[in-house]
């Protein structure tokens, strides 16, 4: 069973995309920030992190930093940005760390999510 | 009041302000081009006053030559009659050719042509009056006294040299001329040389003014210590006549000046109060303005005169006389320049003020709109992954009556979305913070995308989309996002303002000069009149499809805008009742390939 890491601060939408992919038969872990994030990644290996970018406490952009710091080489795991923030900086900072995929939250539907997430992971 | 109200009211407020600043910054260059002025015509000033004491120090210097020179020439004068007194001292018998004899050594006519005469006059009380007769009768027997007549005292000259006319005694009595008789009253009793005021000779029909100079000669032996000693010791005076014409020019030739000018006047005797002599350029001088006149009152053996001196401006040369004007001429063009720079200085650092103003405010709004639309998309997205999922079966069955409600919930949705996405895009064109990343883009292909990507719509209307796509490749450089956008915003309005059972098309071809891209349908069509205003902000267009059409009035501006930046224009063909048909001109410029690329 593929292992998913949500981390997204909106309660509704956390639930939203968990149950949507628990649905589709992954096994879901949730986080409300970056840095819980980080926290539950000790105990839980994913295959797809699903990161929101405006959060509190540690945002998508300090994640990644973080990430990219302490990442384990036999550890792999893919991240799709999914955010509502388009602006084209923000795109900018996130190439700079090679994630699989960047979305806009509102423009996919949840099948359209789950095809995204399964192309990504199978 | 409008919207349209509003903006006018506040253009109307903004062209007042930057009225009230361009009047600001015009008083500043006002100030400073009147400020350099005054300083440059301060300078201006002391400038020429240095220019009128160097006119001066220059105008000084002609009247110190003439004085120089006439002290020498009156100094020569003396020795003449010192000497002519020397010969009445040594001999009494002395005779009218001896006197002659003696001064033709001088050669007064070539080295002194300005002394008329210089003669001897006896001094002769009534009791010595027929002795001394006899005596000058005994040399020549013709000899008078004129003016004739009965007098206690008679000074006749009784020798002469140098007349034009005569070179014999005249016998004229010099006394009875109160101007002779004034200087030699004082030459005998101060006992040196006296001048008298200006005269005519009396040998000289016509003469020109003279001045006579007198030395007293004194018996051998008298005592000469009080006027009294003197009077009574007088023997005679050697006089020197002297032509005041002929004086002065000779003065004036030693050192000629065109622009300098004599006046002489006989300060001394009333009746010859006018001028005596003056220089020929005296009256044009006068005229000259900037002239510089100096009277200078001065004694030549013990008479007053005067000497009016005047000087015209060129007696300093004309690069000195015209630097206060040059001055001026160089201090209002300084003015000017400085004026202009203070200008340039104060309108550029207003407009980076301005721009800095005009980034922060822009900045300000872009991240707030940012941040805005972030918090308004959030919620939305909320209730689309919610409503989606019911939609999509992830919450269990639901029934057909829930299914429709459900869509209306989720259309609703995504309409909020894309006006919130198209705000946003239209808040960054208006801040000119949309920068395009051109790439060299296979426009059949995009076409493609946004055909397959309309099609859902499409049918769902019930119309049909068409795609003519051309066999090669229609290659152009464009942000392929922004252009995407632009296109997908023609069609998306097509299928809106297009009836069921309508048919949209889309098509592209490539001229010489232009990529085009048309998006034909047979739907409403536009009248012209709202064809002028098609692609302004918020507008709508009205009809009987209004109320199935959404839309935000937003999404042509965007498109034409997006269009605009690619160097690109829209041109819509309509006829009411007919259809439209929006064609998307890309001209080849440098941004654009020009070479016919296939694929």
């Amino acid at each position: 069973m593929k292992k998913i890491l949500i981390i997204e601060d909106e309660l509704p939408l956390r639930e939203a995309f968990a149950f949507l992919l628990q649905s589709e038969g992954y096994e879901v872990e949730v986080a409300e920030n970056g840095k819980v994030g980080l926290e539950k990644l000790k105990l839980f290996s994913p295959d797809i992190i699903l990161l929101d970018l405006l959060m509190p406490v540690m945002n998508g952009i300090e994640f990644l930093k973080a990430l990219s710091k302490q990442r384990n080489t036999s550890v792999h795991f893919k991240t799709l940005v999914l955010s509502n923030l388009s602006d084209p900086m923000t795109r900018d900072d996130i190439r700079d760390f090679h994630v699989a995929g960047v979305a806009m939250k509102a423009d996919l539907s949840p099948s359209e999510l789950a095809a995204t997430v399964k192309k990504l992971v199978g | 009041m409008g919207f349209r109200d509003v903006t006018s009211w506040g253009s109307l407020w903004r062209r007042m302000e930057a009225s009230a600043k361009i009047r600001s910054h015009t008083y500043v260059v006002i100030l400073v081009f009147l400020a350099t002025l005054a300083a440059f015509s301060y300078y201006a000033n002391s400038v020429r006053n240095t220019v009128r004491n160097d006119t001066m120090l220059a105008f000084q210097q002609q009247i110190r030559v003439v004085g120089t020179a006439t002290q020498a020439r009156l100094a020569l004068y003396e020795s003449i009659l010192r000497g002519g007194a020397g010969m009445t001292a040594i001999d009494k018998n002395m005779t009218q050719a001896d006197w002659q004899t003696y001064f033709q050594s001088f050669n007064f006519a070539k080295e002194y042509p300005e002394i008329a005469g210089v003669g001897f006059d006896r001094y002769v009380t009534a009791n010595q009056l027929p002795t001394f007769l006899q005596e000058m009768q005994a040399q020549n027997p013709s000899f008078t006294i004129t003016p004739s007549g009965n007098r206690g005292v008679y000074v006749p000259n009784t020798y002469l040299a140098k007349y034009p006319q005569t070179d014999q005694m005249t016998g004229y009595d010099g006394y009875t001329d109160p101007v002779r008789r004034a200087a030699m009253n004082t030459a005998a009793s101060t006992g040196i040389p006296a001048m008298s005021g200006y005269v005519h000779m009396q040998a000289i029909p016509n003469s020109h003014s003279s001045f006579v100079i007198y030395l007293p000669v004194y018996n051998t032996g008298a005592s000469l210590n009080s006027p009294a000693d003197r009077q009574a010791a007088l023997y005679g005076f050697v006089s020197l006549a002297v032509n005041i014409n002929k004086f002065v020019s000779s003065l004036i030739q030693q050192n000629p000046n065109a622009n300098f000018g004599l006046l002489w006047h006989d300060n001394q005797t009333p009746e010859n109060s006018k001028a005596v002599y003056q220089t020929s350029n005296f009256t044009s001088l006068s005229n000259q303005p900037g002239n510089i006149e100096q009277s200078i009152p001065f004694t030549l053996y013990q008479h007053h005169w005067e000497v009016t001196a005047i000087a015209g401006p060129s007696v300093v040369p004309a690069s000195e006389r015209d630097r206060p004007l040059n001055t001026i001429f160089w201090g209002l063009l300084a003015s000017i320049v400085l004026a202009g720079v203070v200008w340039l200085l104060i309108s550029s650092r207003e407009f980076l003020l301005n721009r800095q103003k005009q980034m922060e405010v822009q900045n300000a709004k872009d991240d707030l709109l940012s941040l805005a639309s972030h918090q308004l998309r959030t919620p939305a997205t909320v209730v689309k992954q919610y409503v989606g999922m019911l939609l999509q079966g992830y919450g269990g069955e639901i029934t057909q009556k829930q299914m429709g409600m459900l869509k209306h919930a989720y259309d609703s949705n995504e309409r909020q979305l894309q006006i919130i996405n198209q705000l946003l895009y239209v808040a960054r064109l208006d801040a000119g913070r949309i920068t395009l990343h051109k790439e060299r883009t296979d426009i059949r292909e995009l076409l493609d995308q946004v055909f397959h990507e309309q099609m859902v719509e499409s049918r769902q209307r019930h119309q049909k989309l068409f795609y003519r796509q051309p066999k090669k490749a229609v290659i152009a450089d464009v942000d392929p996002q922004y252009f995407h956008m632009a296109i997908d915003n023609l069609v998306s309005n097509a299928i809106k303002y297009t009836p069921e059972k309508g048919s949209i098309t889309l098509s592209t071809k490539k001229t010489d000069e232009a990529v085009l891209v048309s998006i034909e349908d047979n739907g409403i069509g536009i009248d012209a009149e709202r064809q002028k205003i098609i692609f302004d902000k918020f507008t709508r267009l009205e009809n009987e499809m209004a109320a199935d059409v959404s839309g935000s009035g937003i999404g042509l501006y965007l498109t034409d805008q997006i269009i605009n930046l690619h160097g690109g224009h829209i041109v819509v063909k309509s006829t009411p009742g007919k259809g439209s048909t929006f064609t998307v001109y890309l001209p080849f410029t440098t941004t654009n390939p020009t070479t016919d690329e296939t694929a």
